[in-house]
C-alpha cells in the first residue's frame, strides 16, 4: 500500500501512486498541460513501473487543469510501457475534464509503424543520381521536341507568333539588359587590353594590342560574357515567372482557355532572347573594343585614329560574325532550359528556388560546352 | 468570466478607403462566434488586426486581457502561442510534410521530446478526422478539405485558448463543410476553446454558432444569437437570410 508522491517545481506533487490488490491507482494533481509536459515527462518515465496485466486506475479527482496533450502524455507513456488499453480505467474524472479525456480516448490512433528513413550507400546514391540525371535529359529532349514542333507550326503559319508578349519580353531581356552587359564587357575590354599592353610593350609590338583585343572580344569574350549575364538574368527570370504561374494554377487556366502555354509563354521568350542576344553581343563587342582603345591610348600612346585604322585591317567581318552566330544558339538553349525548368516545377516553394538555381547552372554549363563545340567546328572549317 | 476578445472603436483606413469606421464588440470565453459581412466589408482585415498582424489606424484590441498593440514583441509572441489561426487558404508550409507541418509549432515553441511530439501529432490528426497515413503526404498532394483539416490540426497543436478561423468551410462540399462545423463545435465544447470564425456559410451560422457578429458599412451592424440577428431590420441582413430561399 505504499504511496509515492512526486513534486513539481513549486513543491506540489504531480501525482501519487497507490498500489492495492485491485491494481495501481495513479492520482493526478496540479496542471497537466502542454506547458508542463517537459517537467512531467522525465519524472514519470523514470518512476512509473507496471506489472504485467495489472489494472491501472487513472484518478482525476484531485487534478486541477488538463488538456489533450496532458492526456496524450499519459496514454503515450502507458502505451510505450506495453500497457494495453483494456487495462486502463479512468475513474473519478472531474466533469469539466471528462470531455477532454473522452476526445482523446476516441482518437487514440493505432500507432503507425514509423518508417525509418532509408540510408543509401555510395553506390546506390550514384545509381539514383545517374538515373535521375538521365530522366532529366530525357525530359529536356522531349521538351526540345515539343518546342521544335511548335516552331515548325509557326514557320508554316507565322501569325501564331504572339507579337505583344514577344515585344514585352524583348524589352525585358534586351533593352533592360544593355547597361549591365555594356558595363561588364567594357571592364573586360579594359582588363584584356591592359594585360596585353604589358606584354606587347616588352616586344615593342604595341600596335598588336588592337589585334588581340578586337579578336578576343569579338570571337570569344563578348559572346560568353553576355551569355552568362543573360543566363543569370533572363534564364532565371523565365523559370521564376513560369514557375510562379504554375504554382498559381495559371498554366492550367491558360490551357483551359484553349491557349497553349508553349505558344503563349515559351515561344515569345525564346524569340525575344534569340533576337536580343546577338544585339547584346554586338553592344559588348563595340564597348569592349572601346575599352581597349582607351587603354591603348593611355598606356601605349596609340591614338584612337591609329587604333581604328588598324582595326579596319585586322578585324575581318568574318570574325565579328563568328561571335554573332554563336549568340542566337546560346540564346535558344538558355530560353529552352529556363522555360522547361519553370514548367516542370513541383508544387512547392522550395522547388521554385531549386529550379531557378538549376536553370542558371545548366545554362552556363551548356553555353560553355556549346562554345567549345563551336571552337572546334570553326577551326575545322578554317574560319 | 472576463471577455477574451475586446475590440474598442477600431478604425482602419487604407489610403482614402475607410474599411472600419469604429467597430466595438467583445467576445466571451468558450463561445463559438461567427463574424459575417459582405465581401470586402473588412472581416479578414479585422481578423489580422486582432491577431496582431496588421495595425489598425486607431482603436484598442485586447486579447486574453492583454492589449495586442501595446505589447512588446516578447509578450506578443507569448500571446500568439495561446491562440491558433487557420488562414483562409490553409497556409501550410509547402516544403514540409503534413506531419512536420503539425509538429512545427511544437518543435519551434516547446522543447518536448521528439517521441511525444509524434504522439501528439498522431492525436491531432485523428482529432481532425484525418488518416494517420496523411502525415507523410506533402501539402501539394492534399485536397481542399484535407488541407483545411491539416491547417486545423496545426492550429490546435499548441492547445490554443482561442481559435481563429478565416472562412474554414469555403471551398468544401456541403457534407465536408458540415463535418468540419461539427468538428469545430466538438472542440469548442470539449476543450472549452473560444472559436472566432469568419464565414460566408449560412449553414455554419445556423447550425453551430452561439453568437453572430455582423459587419457592414465599416460598422458593427448587429451582434447576438441567430434569432436576435434575424429580427434586425437591415437591408443586408434581410438579403443575407433570404438568399437561401432565392437559391
Ligand atoms: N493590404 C491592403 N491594402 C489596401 N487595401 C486593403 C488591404 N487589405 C484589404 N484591403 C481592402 O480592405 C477591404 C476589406 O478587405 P477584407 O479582405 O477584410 O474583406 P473581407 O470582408 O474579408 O472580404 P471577403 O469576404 O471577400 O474575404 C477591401 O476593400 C480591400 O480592398
Ligand atoms: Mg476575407
Amino acid at each position: 500500500m505504499g504511496a509515492i508522491a512526486r513534486a513539481n517545481s513549486e513543491g506540489n506533487p504531480w501525482y501519487s501512486l497507490h498500489e492495492s490488490s485491485e491494481g495501481l491507482t495513479i492520482r493526478f494533481r496540479g496542471s497537466w498541460r502542454l506547458a508542463h509536459i517537459n517537467e512531467i515527462y522525465p519524472v514519470i518515465l523514470r518512476e512509473w513501473r507496471f506489472k504485467p496485466n495489472q489494472r491501472i486506475f487513472l484518478d482525476g479527482s484531485e487534478l486541477d487543469e488538463l488538456d489533450t496533450s496532458g492526456v496524450m502524455l499519459v496514454r503515450h507513456v502507458l502505451r510505450e510501457a506495453g500497457v494495453s488499453e483494456e487495462q486502463v480505467v479512468e475513474s473519478n474524472v472531474k466533469p469539466e475534464h471528462s470531455s477532454i479525456t473522452k476526445l482523446v480516448r476516441e482518437n487514440l490512433a493505432v500507432p503507425d509503424p514509423i518508417e525509418t528513413p532509408k540510408h543509401f550507400g555510395l553506390l546506390e546514391r550514384a545509381g539514383i543520381g545517374t538515373i535521375n540525371a538521365l530522366a532529366k535529359c530525357k525530359e529536356l529532349l522531349a521538351f526540345i521536341g515539343q518546342t521544335s514542333l511548335v516552331w515548325l507550326k509557326i514557320f508554316v503559319n507565322p501569325r501564331l507568333i504572339r507579337f505583344r508578349e514577344s515585344v514585352v519580353q524583348l524589352e525585358r531581356v534586351c533593352v533592360d539588359a544593355v547597361p549591365i552587359a555594356a558595363l561588364v564587357t567594357f571592364l573586360i575590354g579594359i582588363v584584356v587590353a591592359y594585360l596585353f599592353s604589358i606584354q606587347s610593350e616588352k616586344y615593342g609590338a604595341n600596335l598588336f594590342i588592337v589585334d588581340a583585343a578586337a579578336l578576343a572580344m569579338c570571337r570569344e569574350l563578348s559572346p560568353i560574357i553576355v551569355a552568362i549575364i543573360v543566363a543569370g538574368r533572363s534564364g532565371s527570370a523565365f523559370t521564376a515567372q513560369i514557375g510562379a504561374m504554375k504554382l498559381n494554377d495559371e498554366i492550367d487556366a491558360l490551357e483551359s482557355l484553349g491557349l497553349s502555354p508553349m505558344q503563349v509563354l515559351v515561344v515569345p521568350r525564346m524569340l525575344a532572347l534569340i533576337i536580343a542576344m546577338p544585339l547584346l553581343v554586338f553592344v559588348g563587342d563595340v564597348v569592349g573594343i572601346f575599352g581597349a582603345m582607351i587603354i591603348a591610348d593611355l598606356r601605349l600612346g596609340i591614338t584612337s585614329v591609329t587604333f581604328i585604322d588598324r582595326l579596319n585591317q585586322v578585324l575581318p567581318v568574318r570574325s565579328l560574325l563568328v561571335g554573332l552566330i554563336k549568340a542566337p544558339v546560346f540564346a535558344a538553349f538558355i530560353a529552352v532550359i529556363g522555360c522547361k525548368m519553370g514548367l516542370s516545377i513541383e508544387r512547392n516553394a522550395t522547388s521554385l528556388g531549386l529550379s531557378t538555381t538549376s536553370t542558371v547552372v545548366q545554362s552556363i554549363v551548356s553555353v560553355i560546352l556549346l562554345n567549345a563545340a563551336f571552337a572546334i567546328i570553326f577551326v575545322e572549317l578554317g574560319i | 468570466m472576463p471577455p477574451v476578445i475586446e475590440i474598442q472603436d477600431i478604425k482602419t483606413r487604407f489610403g482614402s478607403q475607410e474599411v472600419h469606421k469604429g467597430v466595438t464588440f467583445s467576445v466571451e470565453g468558450g463561445q463559438l462566434v461567427a463574424l459575417i459581412g459582405g465581401s470586402g466589408s473588412g472581416k479578414s482585415v479585422l481578423l489580422k488586426e486582432i491577431i496582431g498582424l496588421l495595425r489598425p489606424t486607431s482603436g484598442r484590441i485586447r486579447l486574453l486581457g492583454q492589449d495586442v498593440w501595446k505589447s512588446s514583441d516578447d509578450q506578443l509572441r507569448k500571446l500568439r502561442n495561446r491562440i491558433g489561426v487557420l488562414f483562409q487558404n490553409g497556409a501550410l508550409f509547402s516544403s514540409l510534410t503534413v506531419g512536420e507541418n503539425i509538429a512545427a509549432p511544437l518543435r519551434e515553441q516547446t522543447s518536448i521530446p521528439e517521441e511525444l511530439i509524434c504522439a501528439i501529432v498522431q492525436l491531432r490528426l485523428a482529432m481532425s478526422g484525418l488518416k494517420q497515413s496523411t502525415a507523410r503526404k506533402m501539402p501539394s498532394e492534399l485536397s481542399g478539405g484535407m488541407t483545411k483539416r491539416v491547417a486545423l490540426a496545426r492550429a490546435l497543436a499548441l492547445e490554443p485558448e482561442i481559435l481563429f478561423l478565416d472562412e474554414p468551410t469555403s471551398g468544401l462540399d456541403p457534407i465536408n463543410a458540415r463535418r468540419f462545423d461539427s468538428l469545430v463545435r466538438t472542440l469548442c465544447d470539449s476543450l472549452g476553446i473560444t472559436v472566432f470564425m469568419v464565414t460566408h456559410d449560412l449553414d455554419s451560422i445556423t447550425s453551430v454558432a452561439d453568437e453572430i457578429i455582423v459587419l457592414g458599412d465599416g460598422k458593427l451592424l448587429a451582434k447576438g444569437s441567430l434569432e436576435e440577428i434575424r429580427g434586425v431590420d437591415h437591408p443586408w441582413i434581410n438579403d443575407y437570410f433570404s438568399s437561401r430561399l432565392a437559391s
